[in-house]
């Protein structure tokens, strides 16, 4: 029987795997409050089920894709808004790289649920055979999916920097 | 500028949310979930619960009762009952596996699509089945008991009507029909509001999924 204090601690050490999907999934501090909770509670209730045949990681991303994809808000009619705290000043990036990323991001927020689910996996550099896994499609989908998507977020971004 | 350029940038843009300590997340484990799969859980408990009350007090008119005709109409529907308890517990219990299993998202999508499209035709069919159920029922045994002498005899009823008995059907049978198109589209709209919004996003999403 898992122990509250393990589930915790596995937490703890990769909960950025739950702000990222919120990052992602919702655009206000407070849904992505609400997200976090969500996912953390599903992912409690479900901890008895994980065996460790995958990685945690892995087992908390198909977790948090699945509580976000799942979770509707009442809709609110309001802009999307970047929020600027996400992106912080970093000696290491120019001005133009930011540019750039916040360009890709608004490209990113515009997509549907499953394609935010595929750019989110992809960046984190699974296969995809396993994004495939994780979202209970062919990696041949996943491989006509993503290069759709890419083209969709090179035609979104270009109309969003100024070159 | 291509996605893969600003894999890292992108990645530790939406990594820089403040972490939290490990004291914050043991209190977000106490408080309660709020997603749809939850609120259905919620709803479906509630259901059970009434239905229980409910099958207490039919038990209680089928035994007890004056007139035999109640005691059957009662009688019927704690069969019924039974039969709407079973498919609650059903209901109950593949939610409570769906919220403890970690499915691939697809399936997790066609599986709580599943449950509430079942709950909500259920709970439609159901409704409707027994508007003219009801009014049958309780008219035949009405009669009946009416025709043994313990109760109203709806014949002797009709004879003192005399000429003005269609009027009275008449008035009945708008009676029916205006209770019944109430019912339909009652229940029609509760339901859809309910979970139609959200059956149509989970829809949306499985054919997106499926699509090339």
């Amino acid at each position: 029987m898992p122990t509250e204090q393990e589930f915790i601690s596995l937490l703890n050490k990769h909960q950025n795997i739950i702000h990222k999907v919120c990052s992602i999934y919702m655009d206000t501090t407070a849904d992505k409050e609400d997200l976090f909770q969500e996912v953390t509670l599903q992912a409690w209730k479900s901890f008895a089920t994980f065996r460790g045949e995958s990685q945690f990681s892995t087992w908390l991303y198909r977790v948090a894709l699945n509580t976000a994809i799942t979770f509707f808000r009442k809709e609110k009619k309001r802009p999307t808004i970047i929020n600027a705290e996400v992106f912080p000043e970093t000696a290491e990036e120019t001005a133009e790289m930011e540019e750039q990323a916040t360009a890709m991001y608004k490209a990113i927020a515009e997509l549907s649920k499953i394609d935010k689910a595929l750019v989110m996996l992809y960046i984190e550099d699974y296969s995809y055979h396993d994004i495939g896994g994780m979202l209970g499609i062919t990696p041949n989908n996943v491989a006509v999916k993503m290069i759709r998507i890419k083209s969709k977020l090179k035609e979104s971004t270009q109309k969003n920097y100024q070159f | 500028m291509e996605l893969d350029e600003l894999k890292y940038q992108l990645n530790k843009k939406l990594d820089a949310d403040q972490p939290k300590s490990a004291s914050e997340l043991s209190v977000l484990l106490k408080k309660a979930a709020t997603s749809v799969v939850q609120k259905l859980q919620r709803s479906l408990r509630f259901d059970l619960l009434a239905n229980i009350l409910v099958l207490l007090v039919f038990i209680w008119e089928a035994l007890f009762n004056k007139l035999w005709s109640l005691r059957i109409y009662f009688a019927t529907f704690i069969v019924l009952s039974v039969i709407a308890l079973i498919v609650l517990i059903y209901l109950i219990i593949k939610i409570k596996k769906l919220n403890n299993t970690v499915l691939p998202v697809k399936q997790n999508l066609e599986q709580t699509y599943k449950i509430i499209s079942f709950y909500k035709v259920s709970c439609f069919r159901l409704t409707m089945l027994l508007i003219p159920v009801c009014f049958t029922y309780a008219f035949l045994l009405g009669y009946i008991e009416g025709k043994n002498g313990t109760s109203v005899d709806y014949s002797i009823l009709l004879q003192k009507a005399g000429s003005k008995i269609w009027i009275g059907i008449a008035l009945l049978l708008s009676f029916l029909l205006l209770l019944g198109a109430g019912v339909y589209y009652f229940t029609k709209w509760f339901l859809n509001r309910l979970y139609g919004k959200y059956l149509s996003q989970l829809r949306s999403l499985i054919e997106e999924l499926n699509a090339q």
